[in-house]
């Protein structure tokens, strides 16, 4: 995946500006910064949901603003902060959803689907919770079951936005096992975290997404070095202080 | 789960076909005129019957048993897409008032058309009654643009239908033609008149409708997340939002056209489905939907012209006395269970 100074916004706001990376196979990507900053509109744009305001998006070798839904459906799987009040759905029918394109024409599944369903189930440790309804979910159960849903799209890309809500912290420690055992197998992930913490111990590279839209690609310890969550969060020094032990630690 | 899924869904399929069967068979044997099962039977095949029991048989209950099965099932069909639209179980093509727009469409052709022409036919009036029902559909979804509140929306569709009602009130009023003596029977609702040129119509028109909602299955099951999800597996959403609403329009528009706006078998009838299967999956709902909806159409078409015999009563008080309860049902279940 690679973005070309790529402009990001809605209608005339341009809300992101000349972001520009080459992702690797395999490359597990996490976008920090400010709330509001447009880190969502960014992950919007890299999946498809929203047209860009310039530059270009490559997925694969081939320009995404090209392909169809169709397309970026078999490459690409994504699990947004919407909330979805499916009626009448199990666990397993929202995760199963995610072999959607590759079922037959009336979205009937095979067996190597349902298989594939429960191994992320699995995964995401929501297997037990199959025939309970969604609706009775927990908001981390259901947080869960979606990720486990973008996991069964057998992605080659993995987008996430803000996947760590409403998860207590055993289940974001494990997901970060997750994310690290996914992008072993050459599935690349990109997400956004609000917790800098996990950002700095799981990513390979960081996109910091600044308040006044202009983006930065960091390594993680790049970024400890140069202090620069500090401005990116325009943190004054005693803030930057608490924190920066903490950091240190993680990113190691 | 799985196993008691799958036989609860032999089982209630099972239960729908034997019901639609019996119904209609009632729907034939029974009325004013004493005919036994077995003169109708012969009749039906062909054989025996002196002419006035044959004329009663072939020319009045046959035609109009056949288009109660057919257009119950387009109105259950009709309601259950646009609660998938609008992601409201309480939307039906009744109460967004589409009905009503088709039928002042109707109106209106019969009139102008008709009423200075003198020639009627029964595609003049469907196209009169989709192009009502697509200007009101549309009319809704701009209005469901402006404001997301559900409530609302359904007091929009409400104030729709009672304008479009009372405009064909006008109508009906100002106009004097004997050509539209029948005007008032019509607007109410009711299946009386029914001829085969008609049912023939209807069976084209709801048959097609209903096989495409069908191919529609795979997109419509991806909605039920919502929209971004349903492109993310690939979904092309406009046009498969385009494709339910026309449908939905074409279905209701046939249902109005030929016996007038029909309520609730729209909402009550794919809910009860949802209740009955557990589940929301459309490959399943949709089939069950249009069996249930035309077994509730015949049962209310009978009670509706035998309650009070000789004389008729309009289709939708049967419906709306069966139907309505089973709506407020829904309205109490879903504030318990903590929805909007």
């Amino acid at each position: 995946m690679k973005l070309e100074k790529v402009s990001a916004g809605y209608g005339q706001r341009v809300v992101v500006r000349d972001a520009s990376i080459d992702i690797q196979k395999g490359e597990i990507i996490c976008l920090i910064g400010p709330n509001g900053g447009g880190k969502s509109t960014l992950l919007k744009s890299i999946n498809g949901t929203l047209g860009i305001k310039g530059g270009n998006i490559f997925l694969g070798k081939r320009d995404l603003s090209q392909l169809s839904a169709k397309e970026i459906a078999k490459e690409l799987s994504i699990v947004t902060t919407e909330r979805i009040r499916p009626q009448l759905m199990t666990c397993k029918d929202i995760v199963m959803s995610g072999r959607l394109p590759f079922s037959g024409g009336f979205g009937r599944y095979g067996r190597e689907d349902e298989e594939i369903a429960h191994r992320s189930m699995e995964t995401m440790k929501v297997d037990k919770l199959a025939d309970t309804s969604y609706e009775s979910l927990s908001d981390g159960q259901k947080q869960r079951t979606l990720i486990a849903r973008a996991i069964c799209q057998s992605p080659r890309v993995l987008v996430m936005d803000e996947p760590t809500s409403y998860m207590d912290i055993k289940h974001r420690l494990e997901l970060m096992e997750v994310v690290r055992q996914m992008a072993a197998s050459e599935v690349t992930v990109i997400m956004s975290l609000h917790e800098i913490e996990l950002a700095l111990g799981v990513a390979d590279r960081l996109l910091l997404v600044y308040d006044d839209g202009h983006v930065l690609v960091k390594t993680p310890a790049e970024v400890i070095e140069n202090s620069m969550i500090q401005e990116l969060y325009g943190l004054d020094d005693a803030m930057y202080q608490k924190i920066e032990g903490t950091l240190t630690l993680w990113s190691r | 789960m799985e196993e008691t899924r799958k036989i609860r869904r032999i089982v209630i399929f099972t239960a729908l076909v034997i019901l639609s069967l019996l119904a209609f068979t009632l729907n034939v044997c029974i009325g004013n005129v004493d005919i036994s099962p077995a003169q109708v039977l012969g009749i039906v095949f062909g054989r025996s019957g002196d002419l006035a029991s044959s004329t009663i048989v072939m020319d009045i209950r046959l035609p109009r048993a056949l288009m109660a099965f057919v257009l119950g099932g387009g109105l259950a069909v009709s309601g259950f897409l646009l609660q998938t639209y609008f992601s409201n179980p309480i939307a039906g093509p009744y109460i967004l008032g589409i009905s009503s727009g088709a039928k002042m469409m109707v109106a209106l052709a019969l009139i102008f058309i008709v009423g200075s022409t003198g020639r009627s036919s029964s595609l003049l009036l469907v196209l009169a009654a989709f192009i009502g029902a697509i200007i009101t559909t549309f009319f809704i979804i701009l209005i469901s643009r402006v404001v997301q509140n559900m409530a609302v929306l359904l007091a929009a569709g409400i104030m729709v239908g009672y304008i479009c009602s009372a405009v064909t009130d006008f109508l009906i009023a100002f106009a004097d033609d004997s050509d539209i003596v029948n005007l008032h029977s019509w607007s109410q609702g009711s299946f009386s008149g029914i001829d085969m040129g008609s049912v023939r119509y209807g069976f084209v028109i709801v048959g097609v409708s209903v096989i495409l909602v069908m191919l529609l299955s795979k997109p419509l099951d991806a909605l039920r997340l919502s929209e971004t999800y349903a492109r993310s597996v690939g979904i092309n959403v406009k046009a498969s939002r385009m494709a339910v609403i026309l449908l939905s329009s074409v279905l209701s528009a046939c249902v109005t056209a030929f016996v007038g706006p029909i309520s609730f078998i729209g909402i009550a009838v794919p809910f009860l489905m949802r209740e009955l299967l557990v589940t929301s999956k459309p490959i399943v709902l949709i089939p069950a939907s249009f069996l249930a909806g035309s077994v509730f159409c015949l049962f209310s078409d009978l009670l509706a012209r035998q309650m009070f015999a000789p004389t008729e009563l309009n289709i939708s008080a049967v419906t709306s006395l069966f139907g309505a309860p089973i709506v407020i049902y829904m309205i109490i279940r879903r504030h318990s269970r903590n929805e909007a």
